[in-house]
Order: structure tokens, then C-alpha cells, then sequence
């Protein structure tokens, strides 16, 4: 573990040099995700023009849920933007075997190849939206609770980590599963608004299939005090460790049915 | 060391139809082509050895060192190296491995190689004082100094060979797999790499599996060879044997700058040889003699040509490996 | 001056190239479809909340059946439009294989359209089209008071294929901006969240306040997306129509001139610079 860590930091320390080196291409990259996510604000800043609230939730309680999905989507983002390349590209090209001949784990070896700092454009927006529509909402909260948002926001970025590398693995069955795992991604975007405003079977498909509800709007309910501690934040937390296991389970059974490339 | 027994590997091949009609009927059925790339390969491998592990371009090189060193599975069979089945136990494989495939690099593309090296020093859980007297001999004997502070994507192809396989040495490996690790360098850079390769063998014991497509390399440094053909060992010995056996033909390439129109007819060697054995052929002003060197030696015939030519430039050639299976097949040897 | 005819000889290889290299991934088609359905899935939920919050049927003179129609034809344009021409000059250009095509004999920028032009007709045959005519279909059987008249149709595929030829203008000057920086995924980025903001994907330009809508009328992006669905959708009459179209016309005018400046200037650039 501290052998990772020290790795892990020599990586950054890296990553920050070359960072330092394009500065303005970093900035690009983070006004970029940035305006995205601000534009659906702006939208949703529209649509509350018209109506006085959205199924019961008032626009900061909106804008606090569309914050809070920001966060854990900018921190996997941030860590393991490696996987979409590995869907898309290394294992066609047989550019998987170097992963395998270090004596780290292959996946740790993967993800720490790629920091992806655009994804600060997603956390800067998210953390503001998220402390706005608290003061707002005059939310007080907790040492504990801060503690608890912690835990759900690493949870939920646990769960956008797994969705990706079980989706980002069938490519060593079936070589480039890049617009699988760019289908299923956009599951994320339910997540992003009440569940409530969603059908039965897309809720179910969202809470437990692809379980992008939990990284968002069920969490998050909890702090705006609309759902309970048990099934919002141990929920969140037993469906990351569920789906990590099953992601990892997945993942190494696709080491295993590696072919590498003919040259 | 190594130790391998009826292994095999087999590689599902997908086909696609062409046209978008036949893409349409693909979603529906799939055509399935099983390739086998290894077909029942056994060997041992002793400390200490170095082996060269050839065959022709498809033989099965790649995929028997893939599965070596716990990048492929096999389909059946075993495979142990230092008592660790390296696609079971990966990791514990890779710690004591060192990993070289001339095709493609493993470093870090965009660091600085000095960070790599580092880094690997992390990886590897180098003590500092063995990892420093281990940089220095490698920056020694592969020259690094002159290029470690760049990142590796700057690096020329030598350079860079020269970098992975000082990132394979790093860690004091007890096995050394080098996959075509002279492709595409020049003569002074395959000689450095030759000579630390040797020097790694000799002084540390250090257990070498090398392939190429290149004889020299075999000759310079290894006794023992492996030959596979379409995925099947061929032969497994020593290297002076099958080169007398097989690999009699010698090629020699000379211009010569003499004025008068030389013709094959006035080109008398005065050996009495049928043209199996002594084949002579010119095109413009240069001469190139084949010939059978357990008939004749490679002296006599150059003296012969001092005597009638003045020789501008001179190559010699020996036989490629292609060429020994062919004749090996020939003889019978192996039933095609 | 080669004939029409003759030039589309020439250059529509390109296309079928584009549309075979394409379908070989049938997969991926198939699933970057699905995706955008899912996309378009959440708004139709959200749009469904909405109404269902509001006091009235219709806001700024949509019901949610406008409303519904409104985001799927929004998708389909959407999808017929876009190319990725920006990355694959900024890849080119990466790479240095730009100068590669300068030297054949044939021009650039009518290659590019017309590999575009590959891709617009692939979404025609095994999208838009079929959806489209699915669409109609379910509009008859459930009788609602909305009419996608024919002509309206035929409009809009008009208007589409004016649309397409603005993006791609837009991204053939993108993609050259390659030669300044290496983060063309950035600046790509930044492009498409304005873009889809405002050209009205996300929500119809008439929810907009009216200064914006103003500012919004001297910039090319309304004519992207939400002139066309307007069109189809039959939310503005005859006259209006045309006059949106002549608009578009105008804009393809312009970028083509200013496409063509920027062009000018990098290949300059290029040369000084020697790939
Ligand atoms: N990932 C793969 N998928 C399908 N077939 C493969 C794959 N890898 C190798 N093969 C096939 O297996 C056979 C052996 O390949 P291999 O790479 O081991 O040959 P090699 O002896 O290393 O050849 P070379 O000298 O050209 O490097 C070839 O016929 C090749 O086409
Ligand atoms: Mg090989």
C-alpha cells in the first residue's frame, strides 16, 4: 500500500510538470467541462422561470443534487480517464501486455498512467453548486455529516469507477467496447435529477442494474433531509463495494482471456 | 530454470464479410477461424543458460514468450518459470522477469527516462545502494548518460532499445526474455547490445531466451538453439551442429572495377563442382558466388576470385534460418 | 472548373469509403444511437415533470407533446449534423500527415465535405429517416392534434442539410486551430456545450430571455438546430420558413469565406513551419 502511494505521488509529481508545461491547454480543458455542466444549470435556471418547483423539489434543492453528481463523476474522471482509452484502443493494439509484466497490480498500473486535470472543470463546478445551493437552502451541518458527505461522494465515484471498468473490460472478449461503455455512461445523466420524476422500470434499472442513482440523487436526498441515513449513505456505500467487486471480478477474468496482438 | 510441456495456444479469429450487406449478416452468424499459434512445445532451460529461440516470421516466437511471461494463457499444457506459473501468479512472475520486446516499448511515453527509472526502482523495491551500482553499470555498458534526461517519446530507436532493455536489467532479473531485441538497429548499437547481453550472462548468471531473425545474434551468443515452425519445435541443440548440417551455403556479393567485360566463361575456379554446389552469377560489375562450404572453404574461393578480379568490395553472406528449415525440410528431416 | 458531376465522380469515393469503414462497427453505430435515446430518455422524463408541476398545458406555446416531438427531432438533427472533421484535421495536423494531403491532386476541403456527407447519408438511411417515419406513423394512429405535414418534411430536410453545412464550416475552422494548440479536445469541448445550448438542443430558444434571444439572432447557432425543428415541427408558417432557410444560406456564405481565410492562413503557417 505505501509502495502505491509513493508511486501514485511520483506519477502526479509528473503529471504536475508536464501540467505547468501547458498551462493554457489545461485551462481549455476545464473551461470546456466547465461551461458543460453550467449549461445545464443555465437550463434548468430556464425551466424554473416557468414553474414554482420541479415534483416538490425547489430549484437549489435541484441545483444541490446536480452538483453533488458533479463531484464523484469529476473525481473518477480525475483518477481513472485511462479506462476509456482501454476500451477504445490498448487492447486492440495489443498495448496491454506492458500492464502485465510489472509487478504491481495491472490495474493500478493502468490508471495511474493517466491524470486527467480537465476533470477539475466537473469538481470546481460541482463544489460551487454544492455550497451555493447550501447556504441557499441554509443547510447546517455536522463534523459527522461532513464525514458521511465524504464517505458518499468517494462511494459514488467508487460506483462511476466500476461501471466504467466493467464495461471498459468486455473489450478483451470483444476488442473495442468503447461505445458500450459510452452507452452505459450516459445512464449517468438520470442521476442528475430526482428519481421520482423517472418510470418504475428505469428507476429500478438506475437504483440497481447500472446503479448510477446512488452516485447522486440518493445520496443526496439525504442531505437535503428527503431519505434516511440507512438506506442513502450505507446504501451508497454497500453499492460500491457490490459493484466493485463485480467490476474486479470481471476485469480479471478478462486478464485472463487477454490474447494480445499478432505483432 | 524454465521448464515448458505441451504447451499450446490457440487464437479465435473472427471474419468479417465484406461489403455492408455481409456486415449485416454478421450480427446474425459469425464465422469462427481457429489458428493455432504453438502446438505442443516442450523444453527445459537451465540457470544459466542462453538460448536462441528462432523460426521463421508467424512461427510462434512472440506467443511462446508471451505466455512465458504471464501475458497469455495458454489453451493446455504447462509452464513454469523459477517454480512460478506465470499466468497464475503474475505478479510474483514479473519480480523476478526481465521483459524486452524489440517491437514495442514498455516504458512510460511521456516521462523523462531518468523518472522511469525511478519509478521502477519503486516498482521493483530496489534497496537504494544495490539500484545505484546497478545505474551505473547499465549507463556504462548501454551508454545512457547521453539521453536520460529526455522523455522517451524523443528517443531514437536504439536509444530507446537501449532504454527498455536497461528497464528490464534494472531489478537483477534470474530470467531474461528478449524478443527481437536488435530489430531495425544499426551494426554499432546491435554490437553494444550484444556485448551487455553477454556481459549480464556471464556475470550475474542471468537464465537468457532471446529471439531474432538475425543469425549473428545467435552465433555471438548463444550455444543452445530452439527451432519452431508453424507452431511446432523443430529442433533443440546445439547451434555448430546445425549449421554444418543445414546451413552450408555461403553467399559472397564482390564488385570488382576491372574494365573488360568479365563473362562467367572465362571465370574458371578449377573446382569440380556441379552447380549445387558452386553457383556463379553476374550482373553488371558485380560477381556473386553460392557455394557449399563443406566442400569448399570461404578462402579458397576468395583467392581464386584475387586471381582474376580486382575486387572493389566484398561481402559474405551466411544462410538465414528461413533457409536452414527449408533445407532441413529437404532432407527429410521434418515432415512437412 | 471541373463539372458538378464530374467532381462528384471524384470526391464521392470518400463518402463510400466513410459509410463502409463505418458499418463495418455496426456495433458501435447501434449503440451510440442508444445512447443518445437515453440522453433524449432523461429529457423526456424531465420535460414530463415539468408540465406536470406547471399550472398551465402550454408554456411559451408548447404542449408536452410540442415538447416531446421538439427533443426528439432536436436528437435527429443533432445526430444528422454532426461530424467529427475538428479532430480528424487536429489529428492530421498531430501527426503530420496534413501535409500529406496537400500534396495530392485533390482539394482538401471537398474531401473533408464529402467524407461529412458519408457520414450524413449513413445517418439518413439507418436513422434518421426510418425514425422519422416511425414517428409520422405513431403521430397518425394516435391522432393528436399535432400534423407533421409532408412539406414540412421535405423543409426540413432542406434546412438539416443547410445546418450540416454550417457545423461543418465550423469545424473545418476548429479543427485549424489545431496549429495553435495542442488541446483541441478543449477547445472541441467548449464548442460543443455552446453549441448545444445554443442552438436550442437542450431547450427551445423561446424559453430564453429576450436579449439573449436578440444576441442569439446575429450568431450562427439558432441555424443549426432550432430552425430546422421549427420547421418540421410546423411551428412557423411558410414564409418564415423560407426566410429562416435564406438565413442559413447567408451564414453558409460567410463561414465559407472565413473557412477558407483561416485555411489560408495555417497553410501558411504550415509551410513556414514545415509540417
Ligand atoms: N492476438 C492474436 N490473435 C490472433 N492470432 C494471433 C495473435 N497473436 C499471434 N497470432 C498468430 O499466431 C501465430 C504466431 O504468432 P507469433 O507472433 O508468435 O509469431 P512470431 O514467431 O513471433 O513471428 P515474428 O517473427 O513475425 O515476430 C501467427 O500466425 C499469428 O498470426
Ligand atoms: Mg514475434
Amino acid at each position: 500500500m505505501k509502495r502505491y502511494l509513493s508511486l501514485y505521488k511520483t506519477f502526479l509529481a509528473q503529471y504536475l510538470k508536464i501540467l505547468m508545461e501547458y498551462r493554457i491547454d489545461f485551462l481549455i480543458g476545464l473551461i470546456g467541462f466547465g461551461i458543460i455542466q453550467l449549461s445545464g444549470i443555465a437550463f434548468l435556471y430556464l425551466i424554473f422561470a416557468e414553474i414554482p418547483n420541479l415534483n416538490g423539489w425547489s430549484f437549489e434543492q435541484i441545483v444541490f443534487i446536480y452538483g453533488f453528481a458533479q463531484i464523484p463523476r469529476g473525481l473518477d474522471h480525475l483518477i481513472t480517464d485511462n479506462l476509456w482509452i482501454l476500451s477504445k484502443s490498448i487492447i486492440v493494439k495489443g498495448q496491454f501486455d506492458r500492464y502485465l509484466l510489472r509487478p504491481i497490480n495491472p490495474l493500478f498500473h493502468l490508471v495511474s498512467e493517466v491524470i486527467q486535470f480537465d476533470a477539475f472543470g466537473e469538481l470546481l463546478v460541482g463544489i460551487a453548486l454544492v455550497i451555493w445551493s447550501m447556504i441557499k437552502l441554509k443547510i447546517t451541518v455536522s463534523f459527522l455529516q461532513i464525514l458521511l458527505f465524504i464517505l458518499t461522494i468517494i462511494s459514488g465515484a467508487v460506483i462511476y469507477t466500476s461501471i466504467k471498468l466493467l464495461f471498459a473490460s468486455l473489450s478483451f472478449w470483444i476488442k473495442n467496447s468503447h461505445e458500450i461503455l459510452w452507452m452505459n455512461y450516459s445512464l449517468s445523466d438520470f442521476s442528475k435529477y430526482p428519481l421520482s420524476i423517472y418510470s418504475k422500470p428505469i428507476r429500478t434499472i438506475i437504483t440497481y442494474i447500472i446503479p448510477f442513482g446512488f452516485t447522486a440523487f440518493i445520496p443526496a436526498s439525504y442531505f437535503l433531509n428527503k431519505g434516511n441515513l440507512y438506506t442513502c449513505v450505507f446504501g451508497t456505500f454497500a453499492a460500491a463495494i457490490l459493484s466493485f467487486i463485480i467490476a474486479y471480478t470481471i476485469w480479471l477474468n478478462g486478464i485472463k482471456a487477454y490474447e494480445s496482438s499478432g505483432s | 530454470m524454465i521448464y515448458v510441456e505441451n504447451l499450446s495456444k490457440e487464437f479465435c479469429i473472427y471474419k468479417r464479410q465484406p461489403g455492408i450487406l455481409g456486415s449485416l449478416k454478421g450480427i446474425f452468424k459469425r464465422d469462427i477461424e481457429i489458428k493455432k499459434a504453438i502446438e505442443n512445445i516442450s523444453f527445459n532451460i537451465n540457470k544459466g543458460e542462453m538460448v536462441g529461440y528462432i523460426g521463421a516470421n508467424g512461427a510462434g516466437k512472440s506467443t511462446t514468450i508471451k505466455i512465458m511471461t504471464g501475458i497469455l494463457t495458454p489453451t493446455s499444457g504447462k509452464c513454469q518459470v523459477n517454480g512460478i506459473t506465470p499466468y497464475e501468479n503474475r505478479t510474483a512472475n514479473a519480480q523476478h522477469i526481465g521483459v524486452v520486446f524489440g517491437q514495442r516499448t514498455q516504458l512510460w511515453w511521456d516521462l523523462p527516462l531518468s523518472e522511469t527509472f525511478t519509478i521502477l526502482k519503486k516498482i521493483y523495491n530496489i534497496p537504494e545502494d544495490q539500484y545505484n551500482t546497478r545505474m551505473e553499470f547499465l549507463s556504462e555498458v548501454l551508454d545512457l548518460d547521453s539521453f536520460i534526461k529526455y522523455p522517451v517519446r524523443t528517443l531514437s530507436l536504439g536509444q530507446r532499445m537501449r532504454a527498455d532493455l536497461a528497464s528490464a536489467l534494472i531489478h537483477n532479473p534470474k530470467v531474461l526474455f528478449l524478443d527481437e531485441p536488435t530489430i531495425g538497429l544499426d551494426i554499432v548499437v546491435k554490437e553494444k547490445i550484444r556485448k551487455a547481453i553477454k556481459f549480464i550472462n556471464q556475470e550475474y548468471e542471468t537464465t537468457i531466451i532471446l529471439t531474432t531473425h538475425d543469425l549473428q545474434d545467435i552465433e555471438e551468443l548463444c550455444d543452445r538453439i530452439i527451432i519452431i515452425d508453424s507452431g511446432k519445435k523443430v529442433y533443440d541443440g546445439n547451434i555448430k551442429n546445425i549449421k554444418k548440417d543445414y546451413g552450408y551455403i555461403t553467399t559472397i556479393e564482390a564488385t570488382f572495377s576491372n574494365k573488360n567485360d568479365l563473362s562467367l566463361s572465362n571465370l574458371s575456379f578449377g573446382f569440380k563442382l556441379d552447380s549445387q554446389d558452386l553457383n556463379l552469377n553476374i550482373e553488371d560489375n558485380k560477381i556473386i558466388i553460392r557455394f557449399n562450404n563443406k566442400k569448399v572453404a570461404v578462402s579458397q574461393i576468395i583467392a581464386c576470385l584475387i586471381n582474376e578480379v580486382q575486387i572493389k568490395d566484398l561481402h559474405i553472406y551466411e544462410m538465414g534460418i528461413e533457409d536452414i528449415i527449408k533445407n532441413m525440410y529437404k532432407a527429410g528431416e521434418l515432415n512437412a | 472548373m471541373l463539372s458538378l458531376k464530374r467532381q462528384c465522380e471524384i470526391y464521392f469515393p470518400f463518402s463510400k469509403s466513410v459509410i463502409q469503414s463505418n458499418m463495418t462497427y455496426k456495433l458501435n453505430f447501434v449503440m451510440s444511437i442508444c445512447g443518445g435515446l437515453l440522453k433524449t430518455a432523461v429529457m423526456y422524463y424531465l420535460w414530463r415533470a415539468i408540465y406536470n408541476s406547471s399550472s398551465q398545458t402550454a408554456l411559451n406555446g408548447f404542449t408536452l407533446n410540442d415538447m416531446v416531438m421538439y427533443i426528439i427531432i432536436s436528437f435527429i438533427t443533432s445526430r444528422l449534423i454532426t461530424n467529427s472533421i475538428d479532430f480528424q484535421i487536429a489529428e492530421e495536423v498531430k501527426q503530420g500527415s496534413i501535409a500529406m494531403n496537400l500534396i495530392k491532386p485533390i482539394d482538401y476541403h471537398t474531401k473533408l465535405f464529402f467524407e461529412a456527407l458519408g457520414k450524413l447519408i449513413q445517418e439518413l438511411i439507418f436513422f434518421a429517416i426510418p425514425t422519422i417515419a416511425f414517428l409520422i406513423m405513431i403521430v397518425h394512429t394516435t391522432a393528436g392534434n399535432q400534423q407533421i405535414s409532408l412539406s414540412n418534411i421535405f423543409l426540413y430536410f432542406v434546412s438539416a442539410f443547410l445546418s450540416f453545412c454550417i457545423l461543418f464550416l465550423i469545424n473545418i475552422s476548429f479543427g485549424l486551430i489545431a496549429f495553435y494548440t495542442i488541446n483541441i479536445w478543449g477547445l472541441t469541448y467548449i464548442k460543443f456545450a455552446i453549441t448545444r445550448f445554443l442552438s436550442g438542443e437542450l431547450i427551445p430558444i423561446i424559453f430564453f430571455p429576450l436579449w439573449v434571444q436578440t444576441i442569439l439572432k446575429f450568431m450562427p447557432f439558432t441555424s443549426l438546430n432550432y430552425s430546422p425543428v421549427m420547421i418540421c415541427l410546423g411551428k412557423i408558417d411558410l414564409k418564415q420558413s423560407i426566410s429562416l432557410l435564406l438565413l442559413q444560406i447567408g451564414w453558409i456564405v460567410f463561414l465559407f469565406i472565413l473557412s477558407r481565410w483561416i485555411w489560408n492562413k495555417a497553410i501558411k503557417r504550415l509551410t513556414i513551419l514545415g509540417g
